[in-house]
């Protein structure tokens, strides 16, 4: 029973905060950092989890996806009543911005489903997800361009060296869109000009947010625009700090195979139960096609010991996320990376201009590993 | 699954070693479970490390070729083993070279 529910955590809970915020606007701040305060002590508190188990009926475990889609929808039509009420405009500022945080699982869920690229239904239903926070494109750059050049310059979502959270959000969501239509527009070379504008998944998917957008317009006008946009920018922060945090640094020579140490893992019990097994992102490299509630823990991987939204928190917080990260790259140089990585790693923490990096391309100057 | 073929099919690659592709199986995975050394890497369709040659049968791709794959090796019976189910007992060339990703295009090099 308790492995059915370990993932059920974000369609329990998400509907119900989302309930109580438009009754307590005021509140409505408190609500992220209240939720990540939770997932930070779960994840200090408990014992990892590396377990593996094997479901009798997987299609409960798999309805998560779905339903958190309507989940989804079910939070962002509280928003668009509330932006339709008399709520002052810092109310639904708070409003907004909350529930984008509390959405922002539907790119977990888009991101399960459009890697099930044979299966039509859902690919359809991930795309939905991903659209509805205002991001379908992800479902052609990760397939098709992460998953390709992970840990290499050519990828928008791998964070460079040195790259601070900030810098990094606003150049992969751009590079992801570029990727995105570059893979389109390729797939589609050939055809006639309309069948190549029809076709084109990228053009569909800023269709589908169109819908959504036009809801928002049309029963809340401005107000219902501003709440909108401002749930895709919360939603995609914490989309792109996830990003950030599971490459974060990593080398790789270019068409050389993706390995174990190509993705940093955590095994703590919310961010795989919660999230999940995103975390568990090494074996997701290695194999996409296993369903989340099958990955694996992977040895030989780098390892992120405080938890996806610790790392977040730290990671909000750049001087000290350079501090965590300096030496653990360090280390993974030294212990992990081949030859020619080496080399690829010296030239990216001299190009990186951090202090901390720059010492450690110069011989003798390495700072520490961690022990 | 369904739209999946239910019969195991027989592969015979170019130097002559044979396997067999169960039903429901990627060509890569059966290569990969009989311990054959394929080229392979990114496993979702789009690297074309994996780009192999069906000589004699009939094979389906998971996925639209056009990811991966330029336009004249789509009409040449070229496949992402990946992403392929054998239709019937399939000769496979798995010699061509792991070409460059054909993705994302024309951009800049790595520096």
């Amino acid at each position: 029973m308790h492995h059915y529910l370990k993932h059920a955590f974000l369609i329990a809970v998400v509907p119900l905060v989302a309930g109580l915020l438009v009754l307590a606007p005021r509140w409505a701040f408190m609500a992220p950092l209240f939720l990540m305060a939770f997932h930070v002590a779960l994840d200090m508190g408990t014992s990892r989890d590396t377990t593996v188990p094997s479901y009798r009926f997987p299609r409960v475990v798999d309805a998560y996806l779905y339903l958190h889609i309507a989940v989804t929808v079910f939070c962002l039509a509280m928003l668009l009543w509330f932006a339709a009420g008399p709520a002052s405009w810092l109310e639904l500022l708070g409003a907004s911005f909350t529930v984008g945080f509390l959405i922002s699982g539907s790119t977990l869920v888009g991101h399960e489903l459009t890697h099930r690229v044979t299966d039509r239904f859902a690919m359809l239903a991930g795309r939905v997800s991903l659209a509805l926070v205002g991001d379908a494109q992800f479902s052609i750059s990760h397939v098709y361009g992460h998953h390709v050049n992970v840990a290499t310059a050519k990828d928008a979502a791998t964070a460079r060296r040195g790259e601070n959270l900030y810098a990094f959000a606003v150049r992969s969501t751009l590079g992801q869109y570029r990727e995105a239509w570059q893979i389109e527009r390729r797939r589609l070379r050939g055809r006639s000009r309309r069948a190549r504008a029809l076709a084109n998944r990228v053009i569909s998917g800023l269709g589908m947010t169109a819908v959504v957008l036009a809801v928002f317009w049309l029963f809340a006008g401005w107000r219902g625009l501003a709440a909108y946009a401002l749930v895709w920018a919360s939603t995609k922060f914490m989309f792109e700090a996830v990003n950030y945090i599971e490459h974060y640094g990593l080398v790789r020579v270019p068409g050389s195979p993706v390995e174990a140490r190509h993705s940093w893992d955590c095994s703590t019990r919310a961010a795989c139960n919660i999230l999940l097994n995103l975390p568990r992102h090494a074996h997701h490299h290695a194999d996409p096609s296993v369903k989340y509630w099958a990955l694996r823990p992977t040895e030989g991987s780098p390892d992120l010991p405080y938890g996806y939204i610790a790392h977040i928190a730290l990671a909000m917080i750049p001087p000290l996320w350079h501090r965590f990260s300096a030496p653990r790259l360090a280390e993974w140089d030294a212990t992990m990376a081949t030859p020619g990585e080496r080399e690829l790693a010296a030239l990216a923490n001299r190009l990186s201009g951090h202090r901390l990096l720059v010492r450690a391309a110069i011989p003798g100057e390495r700072p520490s590993p961690i022990n | 699954m369904s739209g999946r073929d239910a019969m195991d099919h027989g592969v015979r690659l170019h130097d002559g070693r044979v396997f067999t592709v169960k039903a429901g199986e990627t060509l890569l995975e059966a290569a990969l479970r009989c311990g054959l050394r394929v080229p392979h890497n990114c496993r979702v369709g789009a690297c074309a490390t994996c780009r192999c040659k069906v000589v004699s049968g009939r094979a389906r791709s998971l996925v639209d070729r056009a990811y991966a794959l330029p336009q004249e090796e789509l009409g040449n019976a070229v496949f992402l083993a990946c992403q392929t189910l054998p239709l019937s007992d399939l000769v496979v060339d798995w010699t061509l070279q792991p070409g460059e990703p054909q993705l994302p295009p024309g951009d800049d090099p790595e520096s």
